[in-house]
C-alpha cells in the first residue's frame, strides 16, 4: 500500500492511497504507530482512500483510544461517500473528529 | 450491461489469499463493466468474510483453501465462499454495539455487522462437511454499469 507520511506545522500527516483492507491495515497501522512516535497530533487523509473494511476500521479505533483522555489527537479527512458510509454503518461517524479538507483537518489537529 | 459467465477460483486460506480473491473479483467486476458503486459493497463484504475464514476457520493451519464463485445478473451480484473449517455460522454471531461510546467501542463483530447491512441477501448452510455462504447484493436504482467500462 502506498502511505504517503509528512508534518504540517507539528502535525503528522498519514495519507494512505487504495483499499484499507485485511491485506493493506498492518501497513496503516504501522504507519500510525510510526507517526505517534514522533508526536501526538494525527490527521489521516482519506482523499485517495477507495474503501475501508472492518480491518481499517480497527486501527482508527485503536489509535482513537489510545490518542483518548486528552493525550493527543486524531482528524480525519477527505473521506469519499464510500468510506462515509462505512463509518456510518459502523456507528463510526459520531467517534471521530472529520474535516472536509487535509488543511482543517491539521488545524483542527493543531488546536485541540 | 455484458453477462459474463461465473467465474469459480480456489485461493489458499491466508491473507495472500484473500489478495488473490479480491484481484479475481476485480477482473470479473471489470470484465461485467460493474461500476464502483455496485462493486464496493461486495469487495468490502468479501474481505470481511475471506478475512473471517483466514483468522478464525483457519486460523493456525496452512493448507486451508477457499472456493469462491462469482456470478453476475442484470440486477444483482451474487458470491458464494465455501471453506472446510470447523462449522462456523458467522451471521449467527452477536450484532456489536454500535452505539458506545469510544472506550467501550470493540471491533469484535463490525465485520459481519457490514456483511449483514451491505448485503441485500447472506445465507449460511453447512453441507459436505463444509461451510458455505452466499451472498447476493442487487444492484441499486441507478445504472448498475458504468457505460465508460462496457
Amino acid at each position: 500500500m502506498d502511505i504517503l507520511q509528512e508534518s504540517l506545522n507539528g502535525v503528522s500527516i498519514v495519507a494512505p492511497a487504495g483499499r484499507i483492507d485485511s491485506t493493506t491495515s498492518i501497513e496503516l497501522e504501522r504507519a500510525v504507530g510510526g507517526a505517534l512516535a514522533t508526536g501526538r497530533q494525527l490527521v489521516v487523509d482519506f482523499e485517495r482512500v477507495t474503501y475501508i473494511s472492518s480491518a481499517g476500521l480497527r486501527v482508527l479505533l485503536m489509535t482513537a483510544k489510545r490518542l483518548g483522555g486528552g493525550k493527543g489527537s486524531l482528524v480525519l479527512c477527505a473521506m469519499n461517500d464510500v468510506v462515509r458510509q462505512v463509518f456510518d454503518l459502523a456507528g463510526f461517524l459520531p467517534l471521530f473528529s472529520i474535516e472536509e479538507t487535509r488543511e482543517l483537518a491539521a488545524a483542527k489537529a493543531a488546536g485541540a | 450491461m455484458s453477462v459474463p459467465p461465473p467465474l469459480s477460483i480456489r485461493v489458499p486460506g491466508t491473507v495472500a489469499g484473500i489478495g488473490e480473491a479480491a484481484a479475481a473479483f476485480d477482473a470479473f467486476r471489470a470484465a461485467a463493466a460493474i461500476a464502483d458503486e455496485g462493486a464496493w459493497p461486495v469487495q468490502v463484504v468479501l474481505d470481511e468474510v475471506l478475512a473471517n475464514i483466514v483468522h478464525h476457520a483457519y486460523a493456525g493451519r496452512g493448507d486451508g483453501r477457499i472456493d469462491l464463485t462469482f456470478s453476475v445478473s442484470p440486477t444483482a451480484i451474487t458470491v458464494v465462499v465455501a471453506d472446510d473449517g470447523p462449522e462456523m455460522n458467522p451471521l449467527a454471531l452477536p450484532e456489536p454495539d454500535t452505539t458506545a461510546p469510544l472506550e467501550d467501542r470493540r471491533v469484535g463483530g463490525l465485520g459481519i455487522h457490514l456483511v449483514r447491512r451491505l448485503m441485500d441477501r447472506a445465507e449460511y448452510s453447512r453441507r459436505d462437511g463444509r461451510n458455505c455462504l452466499v451472498l447476493v447484493r442487487r444492484f441499486g436504482a441507478g445504472a448498475p454499469t458504468d457505460p465508460s467500462k462496457a
